[in-house]
Parts: structure tokens; C-alpha cells; sequence
């Protein structure tokens, strides 16, 4: 759990410090598609999906799944 | 035509150390420009453009922490600079890879800065990439020259450069991730105007899988599945067969995608499955 709560703790730094930028695609069947995933994109798409485990890896790491 | 000198490097000399002293030489480069496997031959520091259209100053498009690629490289400092050597219609980055002019003139010691700061805050990675970044690479190995001998640093290109590109990159980059994009010379003319293709391309994967650790990536595009996926899968399963091998599904008809009537949407459910069945029936090292 730490490794987890670490992980989204730094994400979380990353934007305080800079600009960022990403790109979405919302498709007509509710698939959305992200160009410049960032951490706070991540966090976000996994919380209007939350049973996606891919964004949630993104989100929080990549061992997020295999609590 | 210019010949540049060989690159004396002691043994013991660290990363930041050959990059630097491979500058000179990457710069002299540029005077009859063969970095990229168009091998235009033109000068970029007397103002000549190739089809790359890249002078002699480089410039980028974005540089931030980014979770998209692959989950071992993952967070990234991601670095990309702008314009590219090829012309690919369906290009997510179009307006900065087609334009080597746009966005930002890059400042080396301000972007190492904010990769060491990055880094300091858990990012696991430093990922220099485009556009294409082979056509900028004395900007690349003066940032290689400015980042901690630490940090894990990503070579992200579309395996389009030269055998001159390559000694100069030999030992600089400790992952390469390699775009492996089209399965034959027609879809690679007709979609990025590009010759030699595979040729090119395969030449690129077989170096980089003996001197770095190697990523090739696939970005499945609706209707090339049979065209350009399988070919790719079974040449990659017999000269390659361990390699690691990411198939990317996220598709995006961006840029100038309308001009091809097949690139008007984005992968279906069904390609994707026929594309993971196809990797599976060749055994490729799938990684996420």
C-alpha cells in the first residue's frame, strides 16, 4: 500500500511544479482516447472509469493491480 | 563531402563525458546532413533545408512528466522536439513533427533542470523523442551531457536513421523505443512517402536490439491489420524473436488522416483482437 500511496503522492507533485499539456478524444461510444498522458489525466480518467486497471497502473503505478 | 573524425573516448569516460565529446562532431555533421536515412546531403548550417526541413537550431513542443508509454518506463520526462524526417498523414503531433520551426527554442540547462527535478520526484525515466529527435542530435547529446549519468534515459524514434545517427548515439541512450509502423513499401509511400522502408527500418531494430534494450512499438492502424501488423509481427518473431514488442490500439485519425479513407475512424474491438491473436500465434514478447 505505501508503494501505491507514495506513487500518487509524486504524481501529484509533478503538476505543481510546471505547465502540462495533454490532448483527448471522446468517441461516440463513450471510449475516450489521451495523447500526453499526464498523471493528473491519469487520475482523472481512472476516477470516470474506475474497473479500467490499465489507467489505473498509469495512475498510480504500475504494480496498482496486484494489491 | 565531409568526412567526420573519428570519436577518441577512453574507456573510463562517463556518458556525460562521450556525449559531449561527440558534439563537435554531430555538429559538423549537419554541414552535409546524412542523419537521417534520406541522406540529403544538404548543408543545415549554411541554411539549407531538407526534407526534414530542420536548421541548425533545434526546438521543441512539449517537456513534462507523462504516464502514456510503456509501464516500465513510466512516470517519463518526456522531451520532444520539433519537425521529423517523415511525412506520416496520420501523425498525432502533425503541426510541431511537420514543422521543425514550432514551438519553443530549447534552453539544454533549463530542460536538464526540470528532468533532474522530475527525476528527484520519482519519475523513472528521461524520454528525448519528436517529431523525430534523430535530426537534432547534437541539441540531443548536449542534453545527454547535461543529465545525471543516473538517470535511465529513452531513446523514442521512428528507426529512420542513418548508420552515421547510430555511432553517434552507440551507448547514449539506455532504452530505445522503436516505431515499427508499416508492413510494406506501399503503405509506407503512399502514407508517409517514405522509400526503403522496411529496409531502413530493420536495419535500425537489428542495431538497436544489440547495443540498447529494445522496445519496438506498433501503433495498429484501422485496416492495416493483414497489410502492415502481421508482416511486422512475423518478421519481428524470426529476426527478433525475445525482443520486447509494445502493440499500441489507441489510434487517433489526427492531422491529415482524411486523406486516406481507411484512416477516418479509430481501431475497432474485432482488429484489435485479430491484431493480439496474431501477436500470440508468433509468441511476441507483448509487454503493456
Amino acid at each position: 500500500m505505501n508503494q501505491i500511496h507514495e506513487a500518487s503522492e509524486f504524481s501529484k507533485d509533478f503538476e505543481e511544479s510546471q505547465m502540462t499539456c495533454a490532448e483527448l478524444l471522446l468517441l461516440p461510444d463513450g471510449k475516450i482516447l489521451a495523447h500526453n498522458l499526464t498523471p493528473a489525466l491519469a487520475r482523472l480518467l481512472e476516477r470516470l472509469d474506475p474497473q479500467d486497471q490499465a489507467m489505473q497502473r498509469r495512475a498510480h503505478g504500475p504494480n496498482h493491480c496486484e494489491k | 563531402m565531409m568526412c567526420i573524425p573519428p570519436i577518441p573516448e577512453p574507456r573510463d569516460s562517463t556518458r556525460a563525458q562521450r556525449a559531449a565529446n561527440r558534439v563537435p562532431s554531430a555538429l559538423a555533421s549537419l554541414a552535409n546532413c546524412r542523419l537521417c536515412a534520406h541522406l540529403c546531403g544538404v548543408n543545415r548550417l549554411a541554411g539549407e533545408r531538407g526534407l526534414c526541413h530542420a536548421g541548425a537550431h533545434t526546438r521543441f513542443f512539449s517537456a513534462q512528466v507523462e504516464v502514456a508509454d510503456e509501464l516500465e518506463l513510466i512516470p517519463t520526462f518526456a522531451v520532444a522536439l520539433s519537425g521529423c524526417d517523415l511525412r506520416c498523414d496520420f501523425c498525432i503531433t502533425g503541426s510541431h513533427s511537420w514543422n521543425a520551426g514550432a514551438g519553443l527554442e530549447l534552453k539544454l540547462n533549463e530542460i536538464a533542470a526540470r528532468a533532474e527535478r522530475a527525476l528527484a520526484q520519482g519519475a523513472r525515466t528521461v524520454m528525448v523523442l519528436g517529431g523525430e529527435p534523430t535530426i537534432h542530435l547534437p541539441a540531443v547529446l548536449k542534453l545527454v551531457a547535461a543529465l545525471p549519468e543516473t538517470a535511465r534515459l529513452v531513446w523514442k524514434t521512428n528507426a529512420h536513421g542513418s548508420a552515421e545517427a547510430r555511432e553517434l548515439l552507440d551507448g547514449m541512450f539506455d532504452v530505445w523505443v522503436a516505431d515499427y509502423k508499416f508492413g510494406n513499401a506501399q503503405c509506407a509511400g503512399r502514407l508517409a512517402k517514405v522509400r526503403d522502408y522496411s529496409l531502413i527500418t530493420r536495419e535500425n531494430l537489428l542495431w538497436a536490439s544489440g547495443h540498447t534494450d529494445l522496445i519496438v512499438r506498433h501503433l495498429l492502424m484501422p485496416g492495416h491489420v493483414d497489410c502492415c501488423w502481421r508482416p511486422i509481427a512475423e518478421w519481428t518473431a524470426t529476426a527478433l524473436p525475445h525482443v520486447k514488442v509494445s502493440l499500441r490500439s489507441g489510434f487517433w485519425p489526427g492531422w491529415r488522416s482524411a486523406r486516406h479513407q481507411e484512416l477516418h475512424g479509430t481501431i475497432s474491438d474485432s482488429e484489435s483482437q485479430r491484431a493480439q491473436q496474431i501477436a500470440c500465434d508468433f509468441s511476441l514478447n507483448l509487454i503493456e
